[in-house]
């Protein structure tokens, strides 16, 4: 039996690789996190030209109809690139979300725009996940009042997908009246993050989306594509280290000659090998294996969000002085790896869910 | 690193006790260790130092003074010799000796405390069941008075020193569910309805005897009762804190053995063409091992010196017992590392202080009950 990545697969990721590669280097990087949006929606119109807003839509509404499997080995290239593009909330959970809980009229409304790159949903299930206490939603009458906080995705977004703490989804079209947007400043200047307090605003609820079960994929997927990010980030700072190591001088030698930098460049391989066929497992998991994938996706986020941490301590570590460096710009894949661990739950959490699905709270 | 409070009465007190452990001790570790006992007259001898009188009055054999840097002092030199069931069976005494000497009344002083100074006699303290480890509270071994008696039911479990010992310390509720129902109780080994059987294959401490103890309408005079009825507990809790701060000591002596250890294997072993200590990795191990056997050495003066000041540091013990076992759990595995093959074969101090590292996390408190204890006495 053969395990691991097809060859379409494989092509796809060489495919983002060099988009990103010759579209966004380093220096377009820089400029986005400066805050130059034309450069940052030019490698936004790339990744759609990709195919990559249509990934996991289905065929009858424009898109590839992709499974997750494909979907995290977009998510782990552009984790490797820094892409500054949505991605995890709106061509992944908002689509997800839209086709397994929307009604027809839902469908056609949305997600042939996604799928066309034509629409951007910002996603919001923080309020879900773990709200503070004066955050939440409520929903009367058709109408939406209340706080989502660290909206993936969000900024200049078309549309919102908001979830109350039941788990409840809610889209809301951006230009509709009553929604103040703030923006959130984060450690990670390659994606954006917003807070909307909103009064008042239509919104529709996505029917389906009384089920609980709804959401739990949703949020399965998002936490996976986030793995699959910190994965893909983490082994460029691998990479960059082993390179590093190869062309800095210290007394005399390389450092990579030294015992003590070649051991940290293996220990971060050690850890780092094994996740690449977790992110797998655990996307197949959430194609086939429906009693597995909670599970699996939470030990997938949580495990990925501890090497990702380590990987990226050790990568600045054996990058010396250079590694705090803008000059060489390591701190972008660290900080991404930060924000990632963090976003729709902390290791620490998720660990918490993991432990109730496997009933050790009994 | 030098102890910057040491004295010279400290200094020649270290060095009797080193000589007589590096010339009685040393050698005969590892056999006394696979033998799984020691000889007799080894209680009497290392008695014969004076290393359990701390505190005690002259007229019980005590050395009429204390100080904790000799108690840290001698602890230290007996983790170094890696004779760890040696020292628990012999130091068994040590833990009851405070609440003993402390609680009891003057006859009983007068027998138990010179022969148990003298080494004629072995001692222990018996807290822990079988229901019941770290959580004192749930004791379900019961005292109650008969006329001019206590009558004793229930059992004790992993009682070090305990199928050796002629006297013990027990704990026994005579009171209400909980902390405060506990009172103490003199016991000596020959009385009727006391049996005890030996615990027997344990990973380390080899040459310790251990027990469990059971009592079956044990019969025993009023007036062993230690202290007043149901305040066992808080009695005890004093001499806890001399038992916890003593393993402290002695995981400084046993992480300092593997240290040297390592040393001494790492100069003489080669690979790929050079010394094992010339490798990167090595040197570093070391390194960090040194930091971490200085950080413990530096922890357990400063608090010494707090106690001989009269304070009871509750919380810095207890962070000294669980800090020490994780720098001993990290530095034992790193010394196994080193010494690679060799350190794997048995007959050697870091092979053995590798197994014994779990019983100083575990006995003594746990290392999660020392933490909660830690924050509780921290005032959260």
């Amino acid at each position: 039996m053969y395990f691991g990545l097809s060859e379409e697969q494989k092509s796809l990721e060489e495919n983002i690789n060099r988009f990103l590669a010759d579209n966004a280097p380093l220096d377009t990087i820089k400029a986005v996190a400066e805050g130059d949006t034309d450069k940052a929606r030019e490698v936004h119109r790339g990744i759609i030209d990709l195919g990559l807003s249509g990934l996991v839509v289905p065929e009858e509404y424009g898109g590839l109809e992709l499974n997750m499997l494909f979907a995290t080995v977009v998510s782990a290239a552009l984790g490797s690139g820094t892409a500054p593009v949505p991605y995890v909330g709106s061509y992944v959970m908002a689509p997800l979300a839209i086709n397994l809980a929307g009604e027809e009229n839902q469908k056609n409304q949305w997600l042939p725009k996604i799928a066309g790159g034509e629409c951007v949903i910002g996603v919001g299930l923080s309020e879900y996940v773990g709200a503070r206490e004066d955050a939440g939603i409520e929903f009367v009458n058709g109408k939406l009042s209340g706080r989502c906080l660290f909206i993936v995705d969000g900024k200049d977004a078309d549309a919102y997908l908001l979830a109350n703490k039941s788990g409840e989804l809610y889209i809301v079209d951006s230009s509709n009246s009553g929604i103040e947007v703030i923006e959130l400043t984060t450690v990670d200047k390659t994606r954006t993050s917003i807070e909307l307090i909103l009064k008042d605003v239509d919104a529709e609820l996505l029917p389906g989306s009384t089920d609980k079960s709804v959401i739990e994929k949703v949020l399965d997927a998002g936490r996976l594509m986030l793995a699959a990010d910190t994965v893909g980030a983490a082994q460029v700072m691998l990479n960059k280290s082993v390179a590093y190591s190869l062309e800095r001088k210290q007394f005399g030698r390389l450092i990579g000659s030294f015992q003590a930098v070649k051991h940290m460049c293996a220990e971060m391989a050690a850890d780092l090998e094994p996740c690449h066929s977790m992110i797998w497992h655990a996307a197949h998991c959430l194609d086939n294996v429906p009693e597995e994938s909670r599970l699996m996706a939470c030990q997938t986020k949580a495990h990925i969000s501890e090497v990702g941490k380590q990987v990226s301590k050790t990568a600045t570590e054996v990058h010396g002085g250079m590694g705090f460096t803008d000059e060489l710009g390591l701190h972008y894949w660290f900080k991404r790896i930060g924000l990632n661990r963090q976003l729709l739950g902390s290791p620490e959490l998720i660990r918490e869910e993991a432990g109730r699905i496997q009933g050790f709270d009994q | 690193m030098r102890n910057p409070f040491d004295t010279d009465d400290r200094k020649s007190f270290r060095e009797m006790v080193t000589k007589f452990l590096e010339t009685e001790i040393w050698p005969n570790v590892d056999e006394w260790d696979e033998a799984g006992q020691y000889p007799h007259e080894i209680n009497e001898k290392v008695c014969e130092l004076g290393v359990f009188g701390f505190g005690i009055d002259e007229k019980y054999g005590g050395l009429g003074f204390d100080d904790q840097f000799m108690r840290k002092d001698i602890s230290v030199e007996m983790g170094r010799t890696s004779a760890g069931g040696l020292f628990a069976s012999v130091g068994s005494r040590n833990i009851m000796l405070g609440p003993l000497s402390e609680l009891a009344n003057e006859d009983i002083k007068l027998k138990a405390l010179p022969d148990l100074l003298s080494g004629k006699k072995g001692g222990s303290l018996g807290i822990t069941e079988p229901g019941g480890g770290s959580d004192v509270a749930q004791m379900k071994t019961v005292a109650h008075k008969d006329g001019n008696e206590w009558v004793l039911n229930g059992s004790k479990t992993f009682i070090t020193g305990g199928m050796q010992a002629s006297y013990f310390v027990i704990g026994a509720r005579t009171g209400s569910e909980g902390l405060g129902g506990i009172s103490l109780f003199f016991v000596e080994a020959d009385t009727p309805g006391f049996t005890r059987s030996a615990i027997e294959k344990k990973m380390g401490w080899w040459s310790s005897d251990t027990a469990t103890l059971y009592f079956d309408d044990c019969r025993i005079p009023a007036d062993n009762l230690m202290g007043e009825e149901n305040k066992g507990f808080y009695a005890i809790m004093n001499n806890f804190n001399y038992e916890r701060y003593m393993m402290g000591a002695q995981m400084l002596g046993m992480a300092k053995r593997c240290f040297e250890e390592c040393i001494q294997y790492s100069q003489e072993r080669k690979t790929f063409g050079k010394s094992l200590i010339e490798h990167q990795v090595i040197r570093h191990k070391l390194a960090d091992m040194s930091a971490k056997i200085d950080a413990m050495d530096a922890y357990l003066n400063q608090v010494a010196q707090l106690m001989n000041d009269g304070e009871m540091p509750v919380a810095e013990i207890s962070k000294i017992k669980f800090f020490c076992s994780e720098c001993i759990e990290s530095i034992a595995s790193e010394s196994m590392q080193i010494l690679g093959g060799a350190g794997y074969l048995r007959g050697n101090a870091v092979e053995r202080i590798y197994r014994e590292v779990k019983v100083m996390a575990i006995g003594g408190g746990s290392k999660e009950i020392m933490k909660d204890l830690t924050v509780k006495q921290l005032g959260l």
